[in-house]
């Protein structure tokens, strides 16, 4: 009885070693979030997780190129609030300022200003980051602005074979199973600015998507298609640029 | 004795054990993944900024635009009249109901027909915004010097009458079909009406279920929102909702039943559904 723990203890051990130093491994390919960032400008060396843990990041402000005017103004305010739910969210002990908190220090006239700027230039002129530096707090030490550049949707279609659940197995019989996809794709480009130097010391352009499928099960030998869905929402490929760019952000691209 | 020994081997594994948690924790949180701690946590509904100065709401005029699909049997137009102002009303009230059952209070604006026909200074505002209703929307949003050079319209008068600062612009459109489906191939080749040689005439003229296009839109209902804060001039929240049936979609074993906005159970759950991320949503901590 007293030798069955310490005669198994000898191969659990590097078992065990092993085991944690495999999955350490395995986190480690993880945390690279399989894309390689497609950074505009040389990052710069001293904006790493470590400095912007030290102050708040602001969300200044989130602008698109794409509809209408309205279709612009419709999208501004809830996408800022995306994008810092989700550094929020996906940097733990990132502490964010809300559009909302930056715009009422700002001022109203003044944060409109840098709105249109933002949507005509896709950056913040050094003026404007003088400003928000003046105004918006010793707290906070970044800015992150967003536009949103370009906007595809790719439909797809495809067939397999069902499953049989009573079985498990391929379903041969009944015919093909159908779908139809849409996926809605953007582009955004993110800039963190420095407020007290206000160099930009991350600029990363992101690809987000959000796709919709319509499933048909087979109707005896009959192959039905389902209609294409509709495009799916602006906010979930958006959503989607954004948790990318919390996987990358303040990381030096390998 | 005996019991010590025991224990020895067993408190070296926990200590191993224990070790090799630690081991994991850190390198989830050097690689920056977090999975093993994320896996646990609920993503919040995004905060929608601003919504937390937000007390009280106006709910505009309900613009909805009825249209007639290729597929109907015409109707007499006073049919479809009818079912458009029961429609808009409807809208209206459903979505001030939600409104003043929330956190947020309710500063009604009366529109109803009987108000309407007192004053017509009133109708007469009302019928411009709903003939135009994104005239209003962009002065509501544009600078204090573009918006001095529009005329005034619905929403001066509702800031001034309601005091109310958070006004909701709704809008939308819907079909209906009164039809049988099979209506889209009699078009093509009127006369066939039994239902071999109405397959035989689709396979001919090339209408075949397998392909629902996207113009075969049978009936279809879409309605959205936008609640602005005419103070700051800025869009705070938005959100639509859409349903449509295309022509020989057939009912899966699990789908929902199709939208039909001529029920009031309809058109209420689609109220529901608009403003559910409003109602529910949460101010920025």
């Amino acid at each position: 009885m007293v030798t069955g723990p310490a005669s198994r203890s000898p191969w659990i051990l590097p078992a065990l070693c092993r085991m944690s130093a495999a999955v350490g491994l395995v986190l480690s390919v993880c945390s690279c979030g399989g894309t390689k960032p497609n950074l505009r400008l040389v990052p710069d060396a001293s904006f790493t997780r470590a400095s912007l843990g030290q102050g708040h990041i602001a969300v200044a402000g989130v602008t698109s190129k794409l509809g209408s005017e309205i279709d612009r103004a419709t999208v501004r305010n809830q996408l800022a609030g995306i994008l810092a739910g989700t550094l929020e969210f996906e940097i733990t002990g990132l502490r964010v300022m809300s559009v909302d908190v930056a715009r009422s220090r700002l001022g109203r006239v003044r944060h409109a200003r840098l709105l249109a700027d933002l949507e005509e230039t896709g950056g913040v002129s050094a003026a404007a980051i003088a400003q928000l530096d003046s105004t918006i707090g010793a707290d906070v030490r970044y800015a992150v602005v967003a536009r949103i550049e370009t906007e595809e949707v790719e439909r797809h279609e495809g067939t397999g074979t069902p499953t049989d659940y009573s079985t498990g197995k391929p379903d041969t019989d009944s015919g093909d199973e159908v779908e139809r996809s849409t996926k809605r794709i953007l582009s955004v480009s993110f800039l963190v600015y420095e407020l007290s130097n206000g160099r930009a010391v991350w600029e990363e352009l992101i690809r987000g998507s959000d796709e919709d499928t319509a499933t048909h099960s087979p109707d005896g030998k009959k192959t039905i298609y389902p209609p294409y869905p509709k495009v799916p929402k602006l906010e979930g490929a958006f959503g989607d640029a954004c948790r990318t760019l919390s996987m990358h952000l303040a990381k030096p691209p390998k | 004795m005996g019991s010590r020994m025991d224990g020895a081997p067993a408190a070296g594994l926990g200590s191993v054990i224990l070790r090799l948690g630690i081991f994991l924790v850190i390198a989830a949180d050097l690689s920056g993944c977090a999975f093993l701690a994320r896996s646990e946590r609920v993503k919040p509904p995004p905060p929608i900024p601003g919504i937390d100065r937000v007390r009280s709401m106006t709910v505009l005029p309900v613009r909805f635009v009825l249209k007639h699909t290729p597929f109907s049997k015409p109707e007499p137009e006073s049919t479809a009249m009818s079912l458009h102002r029961e429609t808009v009303s409807l809208l209206k009230v459903e979505i001030e109901r939600l409104v003043s059952r929330t956190r947020f209070g309710l500063r009604r604006l009366d529109t109803e027909d009987s108000t309407l026909l007192r004053k017509p200074w009133l109708f007469s505002l009302v019928s411009a915004h709903l003939e135009q209703p994104d005239r209003a929307l962009l002065r509501a949003i544009a600078s204090p010097d573009r918006a001095l050079m529009c005329p005034m319209d619905i929403v001066d008068f509702v800031v001034d009458s309601t005091g109310s600062q958070y006004l909701l612009f709704v809008q939308g459109s819907g079909s209906y079909s009164t039809g049988p489906t099979w209506k889209y191939s009699d078009e093509k080749a009127p006369g066939y009406s039994g239902s071999l040689l109405r397959d035989v005439a689709k396979a001919i003229l090339g209408v075949h279920s397998s392909d629902l296009e996207e113009s075969a839109v049978e009936t279809d209902f879409y309605l959205k929102a936008q609640l602005v804060d005419v103070a700051d001039r800025q869009i705070l929240w938005h959100n639509s909702v859409r349903f449509e049936k295309r022509l020989e979609q057939q009912r899966g074993l699990f789908a929902p039943p199709f939208f039909d906005l001529r029920k009031g159970k309809d058109l209420r759950a689609a109220c529901e559904q608009l403003m559910a991320p409003l109602l529910e949503g949460q101010p920025p901590r």
